[in-house]
Order: C-alpha cells, then structure tokens, then sequence
C-alpha cells in the first residue's frame, strides 16, 4: 500500500540517484528507512514519492583516504558496531535492536537530525567531517554546525550525504546513553567523549535542540583531565553550557544534572585509559 | 505435556484475531474525539456517506437498540451522544471496502464540537460539577473495624501515589462480525469474557442475545484490557447495517486510546505499631481515577480498599475509598485488580514501621502474618490455608545472587561497577481469588470421548494464560484420552466468566473436571454393564480401563464408535456484599524478595534477581506456572520502574511503545521461584489461582529494594531516574505515640457517609492523635 504510493526509484549508482532525485524533486530518500517508514505509519511525513538508497553500492562501507576513515552513508549501523573509534562503536551497539541496526544507515541516522539519535554526539566528539554531494558537485562540511534545529539540516536541495569522514589520528573515545529502561530506547541524554594528546572534547545529546558541544566545557574537561579541576567544576561547566528540553520523559533539571554526570564519567575513563586516573 | 497451541504460535503460524478475513468482508474505522471533555453540537456525515466505497457511517443516532453499556453502571455510549467524555471516545464508526478509505471517510465526517473544561483531577472530581448524569462518584465505600484510634509506641504515615499502567498486550484490538441467515450477527473477536460481550452487543442491536453469536478468534495477551467492550459492538452494528462481514483491528495508538488502563491512585496511609512490632491499628484512604466511564471502577475500588490491610493481621481499622469520574482515560480491570495500588502502600508501610522499630523486615512481616481463623478487617474469617508464614519462610530459603551481574543503564554503559549500589527488598501479598461481592463465579463444560478421543467445549477465553493446556491434561489424567480437542470458546455454550481474577483454572478447569468424571463414570458403567463387572472395580489409569487394578482394555476400544458426552457446571460458594460475610472466594499469598543494582547519581536501575514464593495450591503444569510467576513478575517490574501512561490535560501522551516503556528481556531479572502447595479446599486437586499475585507482590519488593539501595523514600510508582537522582519523594512521617489501647474490639462496621471528602488528606496533621 505504502509502495503504491507514487513514484519509487531505486538507483545503482550515486549519479543515478541524484538524477533520480532531480526529476522528483518532491521525493523522499530512503535509506534504512527505519526513520521513514515510522513516520509514514504515524502519519507525521507525508510521501510523494522514494529514491532509495538500498542498492547504490559504492554507499556501502569504509575505506582510508589519508589520514581520514570515509564511511558510506548506507553502511548499516550493524557494520559500525566494532569500529575503531570507541565511540562510533558504542553508539552503534546500543542503536535499536539487532534488527534495527541491519536495517538503520549511518546517514539516515545522522540527516534524520534529531537531538537524541545516537550517532550524533559521537560524530561531533570526533570532530566528523560530511561529504554532500549534489549534481553540480561534492563538498565537505564539518558535522559541527550541520544540523540547525530539531529534524532540520544544511543539506542543500537534491543534495545526498554520501560519506561520514572521521580523522583516524590515535584517541581515546566513547559513548554513552540513558534512559527509562536498559535496551531499545531513545536517549533521555547521551554523550561522548574525545581524549587526544592530553586534550578533551566533549559532545552532549539531547542537551539541546542541536547536537551540543562547547569550549568552555572542554577547558575545564581538560583541565579535570589532568587534575587541574575537579568534577563539580565539570558539572558547573556543563550545566551551564547545555539547555535540555523539559518533557513527560524527564525534566531539564534532571538532563542537566545527569548530563554532568556524564561528562564527568566519560573523562574518567579518559583519565584511566591514558594511566592518569584510577 | 506441550502447549496445544504452542507450537503455531511460536512458528508464527497461530492464526490471531488480526488475520481474520472473510470474501466480502468490509473494513470499519472509529472517528474518536481529539477532546477529553467537550459538547457536540453538530455531526455532518453526509460526506463521508457520499465516498466511493462507503458502505456504512453510524453515529449515536443509528444505534437501534440501548445507547448505553457498560460492565457495571451502563453508563458508556456505544457513540458518543451530546458530550465526548475523554479524548479518544467513540464518536462515528465507518465501513468502507479497504481501511484506507473508511480512514478517508471517517476523516471526511464533520464534528463541532465545543470544548469544555476537562476534569482530570481525582481529588476535586467528587465536589465538581457532574460530568454525567450518573454523578462523578463511581464507589465510595468506607468501615471500621475494632478500634481504629489505639495507638501502639510508633505511629507511620504517608500518601503514596501509583501512576497508569497499560495492559500492553501486544495484538491490538481486533474482531470480525458477520451478519447471519436469522438476522442475528456473529461476531470473532479477541476478547476475555464472550458472554458479557454478548450481552452488551445486544443491548446495543437490539437483538435478542441468542441472535448474538461470540465466537472466541485468536487472543494476543490481554491483563485485563479486554474485559470491555471496545470494538465489539460497532463491528456488529456495521454488520447489521451493511448485510457484510466487517472487520475492525485498531492501530497501537488506538488501542491506547481504546481500552482500559489500570487506575491510578493515591492511597493515604497510617499504620501505629506496638514495640514488638505488631501492628495496633491501620487507617487508609484511597482514591482511584476512574476516568470518564464506570467500566468496573466501583468493584475495583473495594479491592483496593478492603485489601490495604495486607496480609496481616488487623484488629483495629478505619478503611475509605472512592473510584471517581474525571475526563481522564477509562481505567478498568487489569491484572492485580486493585490489589497492586494496596500492596505498593502497604509494604512500604511495614518497612517505614520496621526502619522507625529497627526490625527485619521479614520479622516484622512474619509477627504480623495472617493465619487460618483469623478475621479480616471486612469481617471475613480465614478458613481456608492461609500460609503467610510458610511463604516468608519459604523466600527466607533461597540463597541470595552473587554480586555483579549486567550494569543499570544496560547498553548505553553509563554505569560502572564502582558507581552502583546494590539493595535488598521484600514483599508480601495477598490477592483475592475470583469473583466477589456477590457476584456468581461460575463455569460450564461439556465433554465427549470418542474412541480416546476428547473433546472440551467450554467459553472460558484463551488468553495466553493456559487454560488449553490445563483442560487437555485434566481430560488427559481424568479419561485416558490420547488426543484432545479444546474447541474454540463460543456463545453456544454457557458462560464460563471472564479471563480475569486469576480465576480460570479454578472455576473451568472444575467444569472441565466434573464434566470428564462424569464422562469417565458413564464409560466406566457401561464398560461394566458390557462386561457383566461390577462398575466399582473399575477404574482408568495410563489409557486403560482397569478392573480392581489390572488392564481390560484401551480407553481408545473400549466403547468403538461410541460417543459418551456430559455437561457440567461449576460454582464456587456464594460471596456477599461488604460487610455481609465472606466477600471473596479465597485469597493467593505471596513472597518474593528483590534485588537491585542501582546506579544512584543517575537513577538508573537494574533489576538482578527477584525470589519468589507463592502459595499455589497443587503444581497443575510447572511450565505454565513458572510462565504466569516471571510474566507477573516482569509486568510488576514494569509499573515499579518504567510503565506509565502519561496523562496530561485529559491526552495520553506516550500512546505507542517507543515511549510507553515495558520491560525487554535485557531488563526482566532473573526469576527463582518456589511454592507452597497447601492445597485449596473443593478444588480439584487443591489447585486456585496463580496469575496477579506475582504482579501485585512484584511492585512492592522491587520498590522497597530500590530504596535499600538509595535510602530514598520513594513513594511514588513508576520510580523514574529523577526521583532517584534528584531524591524526589516525601518520607513517611513518623511519631513516637502514646500507647493506647483498643476501647472496643471485633466487628466491622459499615459507614454509610464519608467521613470526609478526598484531596483533605494534608488536613489529616500528624499521626499522634
Ligand atoms: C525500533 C526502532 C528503534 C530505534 N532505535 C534507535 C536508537 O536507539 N537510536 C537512534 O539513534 N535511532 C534509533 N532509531 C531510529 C533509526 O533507526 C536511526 O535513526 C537510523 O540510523 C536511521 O537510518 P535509516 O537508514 O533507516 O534512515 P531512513 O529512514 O532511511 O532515513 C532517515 C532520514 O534521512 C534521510 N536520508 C537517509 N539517507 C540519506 C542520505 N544518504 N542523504 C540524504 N538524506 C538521507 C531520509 O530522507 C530521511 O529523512 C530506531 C528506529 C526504530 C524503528
């Protein structure tokens, strides 16, 4: 039924896709489609049309190019669940279920835009770069910026996001998130962690309207690294920076506080996986 | 012996209420009221009728027979008429030739409607302005009993609050109804109870209730939340209106919507203890919301209030409840019945008097356990077993879990070994068995045996809970049978009650006995008469007839080609109103001990293991039983930790299970369980019901394991992080008192008045006088 629904391309290659895209302008891309299919069912997206993304191959995967990891914006969430970077990891591990995760791209997750999706503080903690590609060519943008309010992007108009690029110096990252019950849940808040060269930069989810990072966190972040600050200047330093929504799944006073905590817990481990801590 | 219909079910083959299909069969939507609480001023459904495809729109002006149904007040329009009473009610139903277009049809009916304020405070609904002609007082029930002002060395108070679970049963609503030759309707549905449908669905056409078939179609869980009409009698009235089969099945959202939750409550309560521990007197206030319709809040209420006693003795007591209508969600049966609002209040009471005494709190528990021959607060004396102590003891056996275990927060990782406290809790229960306050609690089931053949007729409702398995064991060990049909339940038997109260294996599973010993009987005679034996020598065991011991012959050869059949019914001994004598049938105890691990900063919990001894009776099929113990475990869990229906202005906020939160199988704790069988008198084999006390002693002992862990109040249920983190929750106030004792013992007595109105709890002051 839903497929009946207007027109339906489904490309092989990037090109083809973005022509696909450029004669139905109105058209919705699907990748994993486990954010468009939902939202079709609840009926808060209405469809005239689908470029899917399933069979364009050279979407798929990771490669190196330089001293960056490219990931494909299909590869499936299941494919990052051992990544190298700690934090790309952990936030594909606690994505969804195991049927989700086969299902679920890396792209979608990160054009869907929505403040509590996993990847999001991960990517902004690795200090991710995007690569859009439209048919008057390819850019690259940091991740950093990209989203602008809940469910909303600087992707431009017949534009695709064909890769994720993630610098492969050496680090220490992770992930973490909580919520009401311990498996298939969206984050009530989420963070992430980046530790190199004895510097610290967090990122925070759902702490916002927008994927949250700030330098003012990440100096006393640092500064706890190394025993210049203590963890309630950690705290201090995040409540101040981050501006949770308040809603029936918790109130911002708990977000912020318990994103405190989890600032704090990630430069621990930070701290224990550079042998400074205990 | 397996599950008949585990198999299919496994495999994905079992056929649910969903698949129904039948050639020609329409499909009918529901128009709901966005509005908790507004007047209609005008319906225009001429659009709608003027679709292609649209073969039926009905509001409450096409409903032939009475308007109204409900499971006690028939207070419940079948289509909204004048006024929308909660958000979500019925408004027009629509048959059309796919769903797409009756959606489209339904969308094209033109409502106005004229907001109203919404009522969704409990407290003020009983002084507010009536929100229907039956007043906004479902119940209100209050008694004493002895003396309820005695006053032991400590006194401990506190309001306790238990938010909106939803049965969450995963098959959404679903039902198929037929027209028939006689101009009758015949109607597949996902329900609990055929007969009371039955019933409702003929006030509604018009009917006569035997021109009503109900015919049992595949049920995915239930709890409680198809005890009620829902979709039943708008599929029948599209049926009759259109002379096509109409099929319904409601989206997850509308289920929400549709169907009763457990009512929410906060319960008031005052408990002064002597030295030892012995509880001197109890005093407890409840009100329940029952949202914009009766359904059975006026029963629902009386369990809650008469149980807040708990398993324990209670000489001296004042008792008080109301069940309310507000334009809040209508609350109904759900497993537990009451009971878990009572049990989370009371057994956070005996930890407050066992903290403020310094006591164990098993000890505690165990100085003021019931025992046979005692009385009731509500007058009824305990003659059956009543092995409070024996389940105490019994959990007292079990070893506790190792340390560790999986992480609170489970796979976002934000816990580590070094930030998660672990806490020990308890609790005990008792739950009332099958139906009450007079109502008949009966069951019926025919049997025939055809060459070792048998098959069961009964109405009892296949829910999940087993009772497919327990009649084919029954005709199993009581015929020798060596197959077994159990026919889909129908109306063209009589009633077997609802799916509800714990209370199916009792009252069919002992229609389902005396009808397969009257059928053995009856071959036994003839065998006998055949043979020339004295029928008294014979008996059946392992599939054989047997004389005096030795085999004769194959139950399967023993009458060839013969068909032996009996019907029998069952009746437990009557109940009678509060305050007449024995309100309820019999009473399960219950035990478990949780333990958690709980990361305090955050408010995570991880539930590692929960004990559990239940007082079952007989071990009627260890599987099912182990089955009903984890499954109320998990759904007791559930309300202590994260289900809640969030209600806000009168809209359910969380109507879907991304945000509606039951417990996966990464948080389900690991279930030790253990029994006490004492078995229950004029049962057979001394088995009673199993399925809500594990719910109902579930939120209590993860509750009180929590605050071991945290040293938190806590008085409130679902806990969320919040209240962990953030120690959000009053204690209990509590009084070193004056003792005094009681200036008149025994005796229960009745109050006609309110002693006071609801939300004047504040007022109550401090616990000593
Ligand atoms: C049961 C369930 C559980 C879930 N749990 C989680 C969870 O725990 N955490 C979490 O973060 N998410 C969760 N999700 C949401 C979802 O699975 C993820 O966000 C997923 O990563 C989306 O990827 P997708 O490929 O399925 O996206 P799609 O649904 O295919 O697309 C999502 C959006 O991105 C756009 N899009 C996709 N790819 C591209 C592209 N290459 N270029 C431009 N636009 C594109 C689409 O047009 C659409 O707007 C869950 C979903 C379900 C159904």
């Amino acid at each position: 039924m839903l497929l009946a629904a207007p027109r339906f391309a489904l490309p092989e290659t990037v090109g083809e896709a973005l022509s696909a895209l450029a004669e139905r302008p109105d058209a919705v891309v699907v990748a994993g489609g486990t954010e468009v299919m939902p939202d079709l069912l609840w009926r808060v997206r209405t469809a005239a049309g689908f470029v899917s993304l399933r069979r364009v191959g050279a979407l798929r995967g990771t490669s190196r190019d330089g001293d960056e990891l490219v990931v494909g914006a299909g590869t499936p969430v299941a494919a990052l669940v051992d990544a190298e970077a700690g934090a790309l990891a952990a936030a594909a591990r606690s994505l969804g279920t195991p049927l989700v995760r086969t299902e679920a791209t890396i792209g979608g997750n990160v054009v869907s835009a929505l403040p509590y999706r996993n990847m999001l503080p991960a990517l902004l903690a690795l200090d991710a770069r995007l690569e859009l590609t439209s048919d008057t060519g390819r850019r690259t943008v940091a991740f950093d910026g990209f989203t602008t309010a809940p469910g909303v992007t600087r992707l431009g108009e017949g534009e695709l996001l064909t890769a994720v690029r993630l610098p492969t110096r050496p680090c220490f990252s992770d992930y973490v998130k909580i919520g009401r019950r311990n498996a298939q849940y969206v984050a009530t808040v989420s963070a992430a962690v980046v530790s190199r060269n004895g510097a610290v930069r967090l990122a925070f989810g759902n702490a916002g309207p927008v994927p949250l990072r700030s330098d003012a966190v990440d100096v006393v972040a640092t500064a706890l690294l190394d025993g210049r600050a203590g963890p309630d200047d950690l705290r201090a330093a995040v409540a101040d920076a981050v501006d949770p929504p308040e809603d029936t799944v918790a109130s911002a006073a708990y977000r912020r506080h318990a994103l405190g905590v989890l600032a704090t817990r990630l430069v621990v481990r930070a701290q224990v996986d550079a042998g400074l801590g205990s | 012996m397996r599950r008949p219909d585990g198999q299919a079910k496994v495999r994905g083959e079992f056929s649910y209420a969903g698949d129904l299909h039948a050639e020609g069969m329409l499909h009918g939507v529901t128009l709901r009221s966005p509005h908790p609480h507004a007047r209609l001023l005008r319906i225009d459904t001429a659009a709608a009728r003027a679709l292609p495809g649209v073969h039926a729109v009905l509001t409450a002006a096409d409903v032939p027979g009475d308007l109204h149904f409900g499971l006690t007040l028939r207070d419940e329009p079948v289509l909204a008429d004048g006024v929308v009473r909660y958000a979500g009610e019925p408004v027009a139903v629509v048959a059309a030739i796919d769903p797409r277009t009756a959606r489209r049809a339904a969308r094209a009916i033109v409502v106005e409607y004229e907001p109203l304020p919404a009522q969704t405070d409990p407290t003020l609904a009983a002084d507010a302005e009536p929100l229907h002609a039956e007043g906004n007082v479902y119940r209100h029930l209050a008694y004493e009993c002895g003396d309820p002002r005695a006053r032991g060395v400590v006194t401990v108070e506190n309001t306790y609050r238990i938010g909106m679970q939803d049965p969450a049963f995963l098959a959404p609503e679903a039902g198929m109804a037929t027209p028939t030759a006689d101009g009758g309707v015949r109607l597949e549905v996902a329900t609990q109870w055929l007969h009371s449908d039955q019933r409702q669905i003929a006030w509604a056409t018009g009917l006569p209730p035997e021109k009503v078939q109900v015919v049992l179609a595949g049920v995915g869980g239930a709890f409680g939340g198809r005890e009620d009409v829902t979709l039943h009698t708008h599929a029948c009235l599209l049926a009759l209106a259109t002379g096509r089969p109409v099929k319904m099945e409601y989206t997850r959202e509308e289920s929400f919507l549709a169907h009763r939750q457990r009512h929410p409550g906060t319960i008031w309560l005052r408990h002064s203890a002597d030295a030892s521990g012995r509880v001197v007197s109890v005093e407890g206030r409840v009100v329940l919301d029952g949202g914009a319709y009766a359904s059975t809040s006026p029963v629902v209420i009386a369990n809650t209030v008469t149980l807040l006693q708990g398993p324990y003795r209670v000489d001296n007591g004042r008792f008080e409840g109301w069940s309310v209508r507000t334009n809040n969600p209508s609350c109904g049966a759900m497993r537990g019945f009451g009971v878990p609002q009572a049990a989370f209040a009371h057994e956070s009471q005996m930890d407050a008097l066992a903290a403020a005494l310094d006591l164990d709190p098993l000890e505690i528990r165990l100085r003021n356990a019931l025992r046979r021959g005692d009385t009731a607060t509500f007058g009824q004396r305990f003659t059956q077993p009543t092995p409070v102590r024996e389940v105490i003891e019994g959990l007292r056996a079990v070893p506790l879990p190792p340390a560790g275990g999986k992480l609170p927060g489970g796979v976002g990782r934000a816990s580590s070994p070094g930030s998660v406290r672990r806490g020990v809790g308890y609790a005990v229960t008792m739950k009332n068995l099958a139906f009450s306050e007079g109502h008949v609690d009966e069951s019926t089931a025919t049997v025939s045996l055809r060459d070792g053949h048998a098959t069961v007729h009964c109405a009892c409702a296949e829910v999940g809970q087993g009772f497919v398995t327990v009649a084919e064991q029954v005709a199993r060990t009581v015929l020798g049978a060596d197959t077994v049909t159990v026919t889909q339940p129908d109306t063209l038997i009589a009633s077997a009650g609802s799916t509800s109260a714990s209370r199916q294996t009792m009252a069919s599973g002992t229609a389902v006995h005396r009808a397969c010993v009257a059928v053995r009987d009856r071959l036994l005679a003839r065998v006998a008469r055949e043979r020339g034996l004295d029928a008294g020598l014979l008996s059946i065991q392992d599939g054989a007839v047997t004389c005096d011991g030795t085999p004769l012959v194959d139950v399967a050869a023993a009458t060839p080609g013969h068909t032996v059949r009996a019907t029998e019914h069952f009746a437990h001994p009557p109940t009678t109103a509060l305050g007449q004598g024995d309100v309820y049938v019999g009473f399960a105890f219950s035990a478990q001990r949780a333990v958690v691990d709980v990361d305090v900063e955050l408010g995570l919990v991880s539930v590692v293991q929960i004990a559990s001894c239940q007082d079952v009776g007989t071990v009627v099929n260890p599987t099912q039983l182990l089955g009903q113990i984890e499954g109320g475990i998990v759904q007791g869990m559930g309300l202590a930790v994260m289900e809640e229906v969030v209600v806000v202005d009168g809209h359910i906020t969380n109507p879907e299970f991304q945000d509606y939160l039951i417990p996966t199988i990464v948080d389900a704790p690991e279930v030790v369980s253990v029994y006490v069988t004492d078995p229950q008198p004029g049962m057979p084999h001394g088995w009673k019901g199993v399925g809500e006390p594990p719910l109902c002693t579930a939120v209590p002992a993860v509750a009180a394991a929590v605050r071991d862990a945290t040293g938190l109040p806590l008085p409130s249920v679902p806990i969320r992080p919040e209240h962990i983190a953030l120690g959000i929750g009053t204690p209990p106030t509590v009084t070193r008192t004056t003792p005094r004792p009681p200036a008149t013992t025994g005796g229960t007595a009745l109050s006609e008045e309110p002693a006071d109105r609801p939300g004047t709890w504040e007022s109550e002051g401090a616990a000593g006088h």
